[in-house]
């Protein structure tokens, strides 16, 4: 064995030069970062808009919200169902989001079970770029078959726009990605609290 | 830890390991480009988990966890472009190594599937436990021991074959 591992050192103790710097790595890094954030963040953006109280609402995350639950969300043992309501009208990728025509209720598509749940995970804190706290937010972890889903939902404060109608800006994240190796929900959600989430306003 | 501190202890460790992880993707592949490369794509990915990965002090396992993975995957990716016809082309009389390359431990490496591949150079290159093996490539440590056995047993067999006569 130790003919083997002494020329195997030999063969690789003298590399050639290397053909990159590890700087350019933090830029490709920083990219890497602000893509994951951007399509995060931008497939969830929910925007519902009430017009003069008709309850009309426009998102691009939830086409045509139903509205109260017709049936129970699929939760597991101990995780509380309070606040969810099932949906097969999400039409972006996420698994979940909010509802944007009920206070407080978050959708969660057909099929998908919530085996663990944890409430207001970034609430007090700035999304990236953001200048207005999350007002609410939830974190889940989401089963379908053999098919894992972390997301992150949050919501700011509704904003008057000032001719009767109010926008509810917000995002969400989803997870994991490939290559990561977090081995549940709160160390992917500690992780992305670092990445896409601060303690102060955007300056 | 503000994003400057996060950078520099980002820059300081990948500065610090890079020929070593230039080494283990040479041995994993054979080209030093193509190593080049694969480490640059897992200082990236480093680079996005760097807040959790140094929080938890497993920089150098995550690293080389997906410097692996980024290889054994590519090999993966070459097989599948493989397409099926029905005309096989003509074979070398021996699938051996390359005259020029039969005195090469890494060449006779390559000769190796991925993950032996990767067993033999973590368990005998770099001196890892088996555990710890067993955890980087996400296989038990019994797979661990018969990868390292068989990938071996081959590399003897190469090297005997390159002996002269």
């Amino acid at each position: 064995m130790q003919d083997i591992t002494d020329r195997l050192d030999a063969e690789l103790r003298t590399p050639p030069p290397p053909t990159f710097d590890v700087r350019a790595t933090v830029g490709a890094g920083r990219c890497a970062v602000r893509r994951q954030r951007l399509v995060r963040g931008g497939a969830a953006l929910a925007l519902a808009l009430v017009l003069g109280g008709a309850g009309v609402a426009v998102t691009s995350q939830v086409g045509d919200s139903r509205g109260p639950a017709r049936e129970q969300v699929q939760v597991a043992a101990g995780v509380s169902s309070a606040g969810l309501a099932p949906t097969d009208n999400l039409v972006d990728g996420f698994p979940a989001g909010y509802d944007p025509q009920h206070d407080d209720v978050v959708l969660v598509r057909d099929g998908w079970e919530v085996v663990e749940r944890i409430d207001q995970p970034v609430t007090g804190l700035y999304a990236s770029g953001q200048q207005v706290a999350i007002r609410d937010s939830v974190a889940l972890d989401l089963r379908k078959g053999g098919e894992v889903r972390w997301v992150i939902l949050y919501r700011m404060p509704a904003v008057d726009e000032g001719n009767g109608s109010h926008s509810q800006p917000g995002g969400g994240i989803a997870g994991p990605d490939d290559g990561t190796d977090s081995p549940d929900l709160a160390s992917w959600l500690a992780d992305q609290k670092d990445l896409s989430f601060s303690s102060k306003a955007a300056g | 830890m503000r994003r400057a501190e996060r950078e520099a202890a980002y820059v300081e460790f990948a500065t610090a390991r890079r020929d070593q992880l230039r080494r283990i993707a040479y041995g994993m592949c054979g080209d030093w480009h193509r190593a080049d490369d694969l480490v640059q794509t897992a200082l990236v990915r480093l680079y996005v988990a760097w807040p959790r990965v140094s929080r938890n002090g497993t920089e150098d396992a995550y690293v080389r966890k997906i410097l692996l993975n980024a290889v054994i995957d590519e090999s993966r990716r070459a097989v599948r472009r493989e397409v099926p016809t029905e005309t096989l082309p003509d074979l070398p009389a021996s699938p051996g190594l390359d005259p020029a390359e039969r005195d090469s431990l890494v060449a006779a490496l390559q000769t190796l599937p991925a993950q032996q591949r990767a067993a033999v150079l973590l368990r005998h290159w770099l001196g890892l436990p088996v555990a710890e093996v067993a955890a980087e490539l996400g296989i038990s440590e019994g797979t661990v021991k018969s990868h390292t056995s068989r990938g071996l047993h081959a590399l003897r067999g190469r090297l005997e074959e390159a002996e002269p006569a």
